[in-house]
């Protein structure tokens, strides 16, 4: 058995140092079938069987992918001079071949096959998180049938393929979606912001292999997936071109990865949004620095050129928003088309994510050039199918069609047997844990905003972490705020109302810790007033926080930056800009993310419970089951 | 137990010996370009074809190619036509393998003659001329390292006429020299209709820039002969060289003798290994 893979994997090494398939037999000697056509130029030579089996048309393999035109002139000038001494062609016909090869243009281009995707947060079983996500093994599943009809081809992901996942990657360390993803055999993923939740070690760790210095759910992968049994880490490359170690200047992964097609380079640029260090937990990217996305790749490009590289795909976690199908870009904005325009004009093809939208756009460029540029919504529910084509004599891209396929669920998409025994492995696992039941809840509690940005399942959350922190000990808070996007899915319904710990932890799934601080009535108002877009460092839309009960407050959007808010009360009383109030938010928050600045000041720290342990304690202590209340915390004017 | 440890070892080796291999000389493109000619005279009582044709420049990043074709039929009075067809070309590609090139020279000239009364005879001539300039370059090896150079190739000519007394002669001509025009390796074929091969093996090394110069000839002179009525003959020479270049490290003498080494704590350990049984 090992032998005959031997052979085969020899065989298969051969078939593409020849860089022609194997033919087998498949035709009558003697036969004729029609006549040999090269491309799409028809030739008036018999297509004729030879004593083989094989045919005048299969030998030329003018289907098969070709370098450069020297490439395939210089096979079909061979292969036709054997035929001609066997007598499978006469010299007339081979002179007409040899004319009409050169006439055909085989080989001036190559089309190359990029198939991408981008914020699949460990969305490995189908359904976990919400019925919309298809599950790693359908997105297998298109994958492997688009690579199986493109003997040129390269997978990439443009970020957050880790982080903020659902339990059956999260509670394993995500390490099961790094496993899934070697089987699939992709090239190259983008860092995004999320890579860095758990810090620079602990990606480095996913990059690299090894088990979790103390986490008991590290290394419980199948045997085939480990590596000395352990972890075996990334069979792809992270790439991270816009993130240095502030103490050394290097970039702390590849800034770019190269991938040959046949002589023909194509580099991948790989890069976060430079806001990363806003969005997530200042542990997390302690020690490095985040630099401007189109400077950085404008930098690249020299030193690509000097490699005799031309075709650039920048693979980027930043995004936009547009509107309309997936095949349209209507009305895009956000910060993608400001790096867009400042990109270098050698740039052929943007890759993007973040904002968990899809839309294929041409959007200029520094010379004002239209550059192709997609984003596949998220959770592996799309990806994008795009063609390259190379001109061989340049090595420079002459042109990018772009499709942002729809992966399917169900019976839509099969799911790829070579990927559901890992999904099954893990959900396997997680059984025990994921099922455990932490309490009731008396209907579906969503994380939907009103038009104030107050969401049922905020208020709840926000709730849970006041009562985690309230008592003598533990903080004596009178308020706690939550971050929007900590709340990664709705809180669905089950049976008899019971809420399990997988539900809870799809809601919660960053284990991040409560800290209790105490905040100015005035720093109270500054945290509030920096929720609102462009105002104290916000970014590019609000982030409404979640407020316990007790607390209220309204707004006018359309107020200028720190005179928004107003009206705050506290049980009943206006708050006092100069007293002092405990206030509970989560690590992340405390630490200034999400450019809550502001928090960062707060004195007399307090840390806390896991989140999804306070949550679990507050449904613990209300018996009768947590009901949604009527968001009325926050009034929008 | 042993032969596991043993075996270990000699894939260590193996793999040290490899590891020097890798890191060893490429060959670049640096510059070069491709010349060539057809010229053909044939008559039928009287009336003559005759064409010049030239070899077009195809060439692109990593690869030299030119090609060149002709295809004319011209009908005679008061019947009969004179066609001829000619495919010429030759290339040079360093793109697929950073350690070698491909290179091909080759032609094929076919003459057809429907006619009657008498065939004047014809003279047909092809030259193909590739020039290369290939730099040995190294990643981690110092300027002067030495590396060996490997040429090697089939070439193949046929020659066929169904009526008129030909001549053909078909010879290619593989020059390589080094810096200071020293020919480091070279060859010379074939005898018309026959074919040949050839494998040269020459020292270089890292930084050197080696012209690489392959040119092709390939000639066809038909007699006259009277033709029959509705007579038709085909008159055709084709040729045709493959060949790829290649350089490899030249491993250093503390590997030599770090495999030795190896090899002969193989042989220990074998022996150990059978007197203990």
């Amino acid at each position: 058995m090992r032998k005959t893979l031997a052979a085969l994997a020899v065989t298969s090494l051969l078939s593409l140092l020849a860089a022609a398939p194997a033919q087998a037999a498949s035709c009558s000697p003697g036969s004729v079938d029609g006549t040999v056509l090269l491309g799409s130029l028809a030739t008036a030579v018999p297509n004729r069987c030879g004593a083989d089996g094989v045919s005048v048309d299969d030998r030329i393999a003018d289907e098969s992918p070709w370098g450069n035109q020297a490439a395939f002139l210089s096979h079909i000038t061979s292969v036709t001079m054997a035929m001609q001494r066997s007598g499978q062609l006469k010299p007339i016909e081979r002179a007409r071949l040899l004319l009409a090869a050169r006439q055909s243009a085989i080989g001036t281009t190559l089309k190359v096959k990029l198939i991408t995707f981008n914020d699949f947060h460990g969305t490995l079983k189908a359904g976990e998180g919400s019925s919309s996500n298809p599950g790693v093994a359908r997105l297998s599943t298109r994958i492997q049938a688009l690579k199986a009809a493109n003997a040129m081809h390269a997978v990439v992901s443009a970020g957050d393929m880790i982080g903020a996942s659902p339990l059956t990657s999260a509670l394993f360390k995500d390490e099961p979606t790094i496993e899934a993803m070697n089987r699939i055999g992709i090239d190259f993923n983008a860092v995004g912001n999320h890579e860095f939740d758990e810090g620079k070690a602990e990606l480095l760790r996913m990059q690299r292999g090894g088990n979790h210095p103390s986490d008991p759910y590290s290394g419980l992968g199948l045997p085939q997936d480990q590596r000395n049994g352990h972890f075996a880490g990334a069979r792809f490359d992270f790439l991270a071109a816009n993130v240095t170690e502030a103490s050394t200047g290097k970039t702390l992964l590849p800034a770019y990865g190269v991938k040959d097609f046949l002589g023909n380079k194509v580099a991948f640029i790989g890069m976060t949004l430079e806001g990363t260090p806003t969005i997530v937990s200042p542990s997390g990217v302690a020690g490095l620095q985040f630099a401007d996305e189109a400077d950085t790749v404008n930098a690249l490009i020299p030193q690509l050129r000097a490699l005799g590289i031309k075709s650039v795909v920048v693979l980027i976690h930043e995004g936009g928003f547009g509107s309309g199908s997936l095949a349209s870009c209507s009305g895009v904005s956000g910060p993608i088309v400001d790096i867009v325009a400042r990109l270098d004009a050698e740039v052929d093809l943007v890759v993007t994510g973040h904002t968990h939208q899809a839309y294929n756009c041409l959007l200029n460029n520094r010379d004002g050039k239209p550059v192709r540029v997609t984003s596949s919504g998220q959770y592996a529910r799309n990806l994008g199918d795009i063609d390259l084509t190379i001109d061989t004599r340049s090595k420079d891209v002459s042109a990018v069609a772009a499709t942002i396929l729809t992966t399917g669920t169900g019976a839509t998409t099969a799911e790829d047997p070579a990927l559901t025994d890992l999904v099954a492995h893990y959900d396997s696992l997680a059984a025990v844990p994921k099922a455990r039941v932490i309490g009731t809840i008396t209907q579906a509690i969503s994380r939907n905003n009103n038009a104030a940005g107050e969401s049922a399942l905020g208020d709840v959350i926000a709730d849970a972490q006041l009562a985690a922190t309230r008592d003598a000990g533990t903080g004596q808070a009178v308020v706690a705020f939550m971050n929007p996007g900590g709340i990664r899915a709705d809180l669905p319904f089950n049976a008899g109302g019971l809420v399990t710990y997988g539900d809870a932890f799809t809601v919660q799934p960053f284990g991040n810790s409560l800290v209790t601080m105490t905040l100015t009535g005035a720093q109270i108002k500054t945290l509030l007033e920096t929720q609102f877009s462009g105002c104290n460092g916000q970014g590019g839309f609000n982030r409404i926080l979640q407020v316990s009960a007790g607390f209220q407050y309204a707004y006018s959007a359309a107020g200028a930056c720190n005179s928004r808010v107003v009206a705050m009360t506290l049980n009943g009383a206006a708050v006092d800009p100069a007293a002092a109030y405990r206030v509970t938010v989560n690590s992340f928050l405390a630490d200034g993310g999400d450019a809550f600045g502001v928090l960062v000041q707060g004195s007399q720290r307090l840390g806390g419970a896991v989140d999804l342990d306070a949550f679990e304690a507050y449904l613990l202590a209300t018996p009768g089951g947590v009901a949604p209340g009527p968001q009325n915390r926050i009034v929008k004017q | 137990m042993t032969m596991n440890f043993s075996k270990t070892l000699l894939a260590t080796l193996l793999a040290t010996l490899g590891a020097t291999a890798a890191q060893a000389a490429t060959l670049s493109l640096v510059s070069g370009s491709v010349n060539g000619s057809l010229a053909v005279l044939a008559g039928v009582n009287d009336q003559a074809v005759a064409v010049d044709a030239g070899i077009d420049d195809l060439s692109g990043s990593g690869y030299l190619l030119g090609a060149g074709g002709n295809d004319v039929s011209q009908t005679l009075t008061p019947a009969g036509t004179l066609t001829h067809l000619w495919s010429a070309s030759a290339s040079l590609d360093t793109t697929l393998n950073p350690a070698s090139a491909a290179f091909q020279a080759g032609s094929i000239s076919v003459l057809g003659v429907d006619a009657a009364g008498r065939f004047d005879g014809s003279d047909d001539s092809t030259t193909v001329l590739l020039e290369a300039e290939l730099a040995i370059l190294s990643t981690g090896e110092a300027e002067g390292s030495a590396v060996q150079v490997d040429v090697s190739g089939v070439a193949d000519a046929l020659f066929a006429s169904t009526g008129p007394d030909v001549q053909a002669l078909t010879t290619f001509d593989l020059v390589v020299r080094g810096a200071d025009s020293r020919i480091l390796g070279s060859w010379q074929g074939l005898p018309a209709g026959g074919s040949g091969s050839f494998s040269l093996r020459f020292q270089s090394q890292i930084g050197q820039v080696l012209s690489f110069s392959l040119s092709h000839y390939s000639s066809l002179m038909a007699d006259g002969l009277a033709l029959g009525a509705g007579a038709s003959h085909t008159l055709e020479a084709s040729a045709l060289l493959d060949g790829q270049i290649s350089v490899s490290a030249v491993p250093e003498p503390e590997t030599y003798a770090l495999f030795l080494a190896g090899l002969a704590a193989i042989g220990l350990l074998q022996r150990r290994s059978r007197s203990a049984h």
